[in-house]
């Protein structure tokens, strides 16, 4: 129950952020819509890798349940992936708007097929 | 334990660092450096492809931890034929960046990114771990995107832009099909999850099989999803271009087919999956030819010519897919002889375009006119290029084709590779004829200040369009590496049975 609670709050967290990237016009919300898909990846992540009742599997340590701790080693990955596309984002994004003055996608289609 | 799967790896990670490093102390060895590491890792390429083509598959478990604890690597002989491209595309590279004369900030910092690049495309190559691809998957985009973005005109960051959210969706599904088959299998170890996929809920391998098309077609450039490439190659430059087309391109083909017959078991599970690639492939190669026909910039033909090769190659795919069995092999070899042919053409045209665009100063076609007369050499291993690309008789672009064109079991798609073929004639003949105009425009721009005479560059292109010629004319010898490569593919007990042996271990 608390498992596919989890899974449906990661997808509808997934729909908003794939919504505003494909909607949204300015390389900043873009930005934001990039940083909200990948919070649901984690949350998704932490989600399969839960188990009711489930002890961390520490060495030595007795349970009747362990917890897999490879999610949460994806899920960590998955962070540190996704701050390196979101920084190249954003440094993407100040050098448009530092030439063009503009975060308008739309507008920055136009400009750049006029400069080639 | 042999070291050459994790070298593979390694070698061109820390020689980007090496790169860094000189380009820092004494940036006037930078290309040495560049050079060398480029022939290390090349080398490394080449013993590891020798090992996994003549004997059984390589298998190396990182720290010696064995899947599913550990992540695994491991070299087939289908994976060979790919490691073999990337040798070629990673000294061929560094061999034609040498001459390249540029001296601006990133142009300096590209040469450690493409080593980068090729580190990532080697490891998607060689890993047999599911998060791992993934992994290497962002590092490649990352680092494409920095070698997209390198040139200092601001229009190259859009486009990177446009890119990077391509290239966010695209690595979001993946990690959803990798999720999905963890979820399903409690493991992210591709011989593990080929074991449990049969046995899958069929919802769970749809799902997962749909995300991972849909992953690798926006990679790959699968209409519709192929907005982003022709925009991206024009601002990335005709160097960048071929690399990302003729090698990057091919290493997510090899990912996509490796993902859907080995630990998706696709031709036994999902084998309708198959007609969809078909479609999918004559959609490519008629809407990538017609969109090449009425473009009127080199660079952005050249990448609407890429995409209708990657549907010459799904041709191939999805013949071997639907015939299934051990008669697949010829199928899955003819895709890999286009795959291997298209490499050599498309490097080759888009490196000795860059010397006729950097002449004219301008990548529009017909501002190229007469241009032939300025750059014999370039225009020679161009047109040789468009020869083989075309799929004229003897070159090895013909054989490929052919060979695509036999595999298949209707007559629609060997139609659609003779209108494609019909098509690409027309544009670059329509080109040649541009280029070798005898009334060159009076007021031709002054030749840029850099790279004046590259002899080397020369050499590079022109040994790549002969290399695609006369492929075709060697098809006895071509022949055996690609039957070998495609069991590889096909016959996954090379695959799976020494993880299954390292297991037990």
């Amino acid at each position: 129950m608390m498992q596919t609670a989890a899974y449906l709050t990661a997808a509808g967290v997934f729909a908003i952020g794939l919504y505003g990237m494909l909607t949204q016009r300015d390389m900043i919300k873009i930005c934001i819509s990039i940083s909200i898909m990948d919070s649901s990846f984690v949350m998704a992540l932490v989600a399969a890798a839960y188990v009711p009742g489930g002890a961390a599997p520490i060495a030595g340590f007795e349970a009747l349940r362990f917890v897999d701790p490879l999610p949460h080693a994806l899920a960590l990955t998955a962070i540190v992936i996704g701050a390196g596309i979101l920084a190249i984002a954003l440094a993407l994004t100040v050098a448009v708007y530092r030439h063009y003055g503009t975060t308008d996608i739309a507008r920055l289609f136009i400009a750049t097929r006029e400069d080639s | 334990m042999n070291h050459l799967p994790v070298l593979v790896v390694v070698i061109p990670v820390a020689g980007a660092f090496l790169i860094s490093l000189v380009d820092t102390v004494r940036p006037a060895f930078k290309s040495t450096a560049a050079l060398l590491v480029a022939t290390a890792h090349s080398t490394t390429l080449v013993a590891a492809a020798y090992r996994g083509m003549t004997g059984p598959a390589l298998l190396y478990s990182v720290g010696e931890w064995i899947a599913p604890v550990g992540i695994s690597l491991m070299v087939d002989s289908f994976s060979a034929f790919f490691l073999l491209l990337l040798a070629i595309g990673h000294l061929a590279s560094a061999l034609v960046r040498i001459e390249s004369g540029d001296r601006s900030e990133w142009a300096r910092k590209s040469a450690a990114l493409i080593a980068l690049f090729f580190a990532a495309l080697s490891g998607i190559t060689v890993t047999a771990d599911l998060f791992n691809l993934f992994i290497f998957v962002e590092l490649a985009t990352v680092c494409s995107i920095g070698l997209i973005a390198r040139k200092r005109h601001p229009g190259s960051a859009v486009a990177g832009f446009v890119a990077l959210m391509a290239a966010t969706i695209s690595g979001a599904l993946l990690l959803f099909a990798v999720l999905v088959l963890y979820v399903a299998t409690g493991t992210v170890a591709m011989p593990l999850v080929a074991q449990a996929a049969p046995d899958l809920p069929a919802h769970l391998h749809g799902m997962a099989t749909a995300a991972i098309i849909v992953s690798f077609g926006i990679k790959i450039g699968l209409v519709p999803m192929h907005f982003w490439q022709p925009r991206t190659y024009h601002a990335a430059g005709t160097t960048v271009a071929a690399i990302l087309s003729a090698f990057g391109l091919k290493i997510h083909v090899y990912a996509l087919l490796r993902l859907l017959w080995f630990p998706l078991q696709a031709p036994v599970v999902l084998p309708g999956v198959y007609s969809i690639l078909l479609v999918m492939g004559m959609v490519n190669i008629l809407t990538g030819h017609s969109m090449a026909m009425i473009e009127r910039n080199l660079v952005r033909m050249l990448a609407f010519s890429s995409i209708a090769h990657v549907g010459y190659i799904l041709l191939g795919v999805a013949a071997a897919g639907r015939i299934g069995g051990s008669a697949a092999v010829y199928a899955v070899a003819a895709a890999l002889f286009h795959t291997g042919m298209h490499t050599l053409m498309k490097s080759a045209l888009f490196w000795s375009g860059h010397r006729l665009i950097h002449l004219s100063r301008s990548s529009r076609i017909m501002d190229l006119g007469g241009i032939a007369w300025r750059a014999p050499g370039s225009i020679i291993a161009f047109s040789l290029a468009a020869l083989a690309i075309i799929g004229i008789p003897p070159t090895g672009g013909f054989a490929s084709k052919w060979f695509v064109a036999m595999a298949q079991q209707a007559l629609l798609p060997v139609l659609v590779i003779g209108a494609g073929t019909v098509i690409s004639l027309v544009y670059y003949g329509r080109f040649f004829l541009i280029a070798t105009r005898r009334d060159p425009p009076d007021s031709f721009p002054a030749p840029h200040p850099l790279s004046l005479r590259p002899r080397l560059q020369t050499a590079v292109v022109l040994a790549l369009a002969v290399a695609a010629v006369m492929a075709g004319t060697r098809d006895v010898q071509v022949r055996s590496l690609l039957l070998r490569a495609a069991e590889g593919l096909v016959d996954q007990a090379d695959f799976v049975g020494p993880a299954l042996i390292g297991r037990g271990r």
